[in-house]
């Protein structure tokens, strides 16, 4: 495929780094990245941000064919802003809130995703897969000098050691051997490194089977998440419909489990249905052709661990999704983004080996989470027995009349995860009234800096961040401002942020910000990790508090900055 | 907890008795499916619908006298 629509795919030749005479690249790398899919471009992107060079071995000369994950959630948008890629994201991608369900003829559900005027992102844009590639790519681009993206290249494979791993590679017809600290994969749901290692994924598979059909369509009805139960048009089927770029519409429907899927697939019986459902819309009369078909079984599934040694696991690799709330490839951005600080940190010598446990303990409970609501979903797109059936009748035929039922047919979209029990979370905590909890991402809320309104997401970057809560600019307590200018010189890169209800912003940039909100609780003093998490929280805290929640966070065993 | 009077009880179960019988077999089950949708709404109380529901499957005979194909 050349192009689709306005996108045109890019080919990038496959690349030979220099040997030596027993066909081995002479340099050790760092991080050695498997698949230059959205989760390993944005892995190398988050290591990069830190300094830490990365290679990534990608088996195709371009990005994916197919638009793929199409839902990007607000927190995979605050991530991509992160790694350096949100604008063409926002320029491209088209925004929504919510949609519609309905239940034969009716309009039984219309769900909004939590919005308000605080946001700087929208809840959730569609957007094609080849789209995020493409930019992420770009993105990888600006970093020419420590992202080495390696197309056309497979791992054929590997093998461990202590302190790395040497990994077989070829490229343009040729074998070579590499050598990397540390090995993630990010190949996907067929992960090559997963099966080498004879690890699989465990958990709940699903019987209901789903067709994926891509089609254009010129049609001018909004981007919303639509659903619908025993249509008219294809009675007994549950379809669903999402509006993408460049006049592309995704159409999502199960078949019977006793159907047979490749008699399914075939374009021509597609397409009939297709039909049916574009003349239940009146739209079958705009010109509209199929560019996609693919095939969906929902399954909840995850590696017992992504932690191995020196190989890691992020994405696809480390675990599946049913589709229903778009958990896959938004999970999997939220992966590289908790990896991407820790390796960088461990990688550097800033960081114990040991903070790595924490990306297992933290992206499981992740895991567990959105299985929890996936699995729900599922239960209810595609009824795993007869019970399921039963009941989602019951509540679609009652859901017109009764709101309360009606929530049954809630989609459950995505949402950001907290870690309760994160080990990085510090010990002894004051507890606050404010929307910052300990454990979850920032929460979005306008500040005032020196060029105009900003927002709390901006604050992070490649460091971490106190951030004070104070009256005014000139409130903050001399001991507080002593410790954290200390730890500012130290080791861990910090920064301090004193967000004050009166005074002006300040223009040495990271240090005031007056807020508009007045829900703040002044006094409160928070750590805030790289990745955006809240990692404590305190009135008036130490010196020795602080710098002991900073050691914490990032399993360093000192932190230089002085005064034990 | 507010509880049902004899008479009320009586009314109640007639009439469910009733409405079974006047939706038919082939549309008992989503009858009943629906009936509990709308009590557990209706009693609003996580705890008490869940014991309802365990009490419901405890010791159901087996084969129940009114199975399908009688």
């Amino acid at each position: 495929m050349d192009r689709i629509g306005p996108f045109v795919y890019e080919q990038h030749a496959p690349r030979l780094p220099a040997l030596d005479a027993n066909a081995r690249e002479a340099h050790r790398h760092r991080v050695v990245i498997a698949g230059g899919g959205p989760v390993g471009l944005s892995l190398a992107l988050a290591l990069a941000r830190w300094g830490v060079a990365s290679v990534v071995i990608e088996a195709d000369t371009t990005v994916c064919t197919g638009s793929r994950a199409i839902c990007i959630s607000r927190r995979s948008l605050e991530i991509l802003q992160q790694l350096g890629a949100l604008e063409g994201h926002l320029e491209k991608g088209l925004p929504w809130t919510g949609g519609r369900t309905f239940h034969g003829a009716d309009e039984i559900l219309h769900f909004t995703m939590p919005h308000d005027e605080r946001q700087k992102l929208p809840p959730m844009i569609n957007i094609q897969q080849y789209w995020i590639e493409q930019f992420l790519v770009e993105a990888a681009q600006q970093h020419a000098d420590l992202i080495d993206i390696r197309w056309g290249s497979e791992l054929t494979g590997f093998e461990q050691h202590d302190d790395g791993v040497t990994l077989a590679v070829r490229a343009a017809g040729t074998d070579y051997a590499m050598r990397a600290d540390w090995l993630v994969a990010c190949d996907g749901g067929q992960s090559f490194v997963r099966k080498q290692m004879g690890l699989k994924l465990e958990g709940t598979g699903f019987e209901g089977k789903y067709v994926i059909a891509d089609i254009t369509l010129p049609s001018p009805y909004p981007t919303e998440r639509r659903a619908w139960f025993d249509p008219p048009s294809n009675p007994g089927s549950t379809v669903l419909m999402h509006k993408q770029p460049d006049d592309l519409w995704r159409i999502d429907y199960q078949i019977p489990d006793d159907a047979d899927l490749d008699e399914a697939l075939r374009p021509e019986n597609v397409s009939a249905f297709v039909r049916r459902h574009l003349e239940m819309l009146g739209e079958a009369h705009l010109p509209w052709q199929i560019v996609w078909i693919s095939a969906y079984r929902a399954g909840a599934m995850t590696l017992p661990s992504y932690v191995h040694g020196r190989v890691l696991f992020a994405g696809n690799a480390a675990h599946a999704m049913p589709i229903f709330g778009v958990r896959g490839l938004n999970s999997g951005f939220e992966d590289a983004f908790n990896l991407g600080w820790k390796l960088a940190c461990v990688a550097r010598g800033l960081a114990g080996e040991t903070l790595l446990q924490s990306y297992d303990s933290e992206r499981l409970h992740a895991f567990h989470v959105n299985a929890g609501s996936a699995i729900k979903s599922t239960e209810f797109m595609a009824p795993p027995s007869r019970g399921f059936s039963l009941m989602r009748e019951a509540a679609l035929t009652l859901a017109h009349r009764h709101a309360d039922i009606a929530q049954l047919a809630n989609p459950r979209q995505t949402t950001a995860i907290g870690y309760p029990d994160s080990p990085l979370s510090a010990m002894a905590l004051d507890r606050f009234t404010t929307e910052l909890v300990v454990g979850d991402p920032l929460p979005e809320r306008p500040v005032r800096g020196p060029d105009g309104i900003t927002h709390l997401t901006d604050l992070v970057g490649p460091h971490f961040t106190v951030l004070v809560f104070a009256e005014g600019d000139r409130d903050i307590e001399p001991n507080l401002a002593e410790a954290s200018k200390a730890l500012e010189d130290g080791a861990l890169p910090l920064r301090i942020v004193v967000v004050a209800k009166s005074g002006e912003p300040q223009a040495d940039g990271q240090c005031l910000r007056v807020v508009d909100d007045a829900a703040t609780e002044t006094g409160a003093v928070h750590l805030i990790r790289p990745d955006g998490h809240v990692a404590g929280q305190w009135r008036s805290p130490s010196g020795a508090t602080l710098r002991e929640a900073l050691a914490q966070a990032a399993h360093a065993h000192t932190i230089s900055g002085e005064q034990a | 907890m507010t509880t049902l009077s004899n008479d009320e009880r009586d009314a109640l179960y007639r009439q469910c008795s009733l409405a079974i019988s006047a939706v038919g077999r082939e549309r008992e089950s989503l009858f009943l499916a629906r009936l509990a949708l709308l009590l557990m709404e209706g009693l609003g109380d996580a705890r008490r619908c869940g014991a309802a529901i365990e009490e419901a499957a405890r010791e159901l005979p087996m084969p129940s006298l009114s199975r399908e194909g009688d």
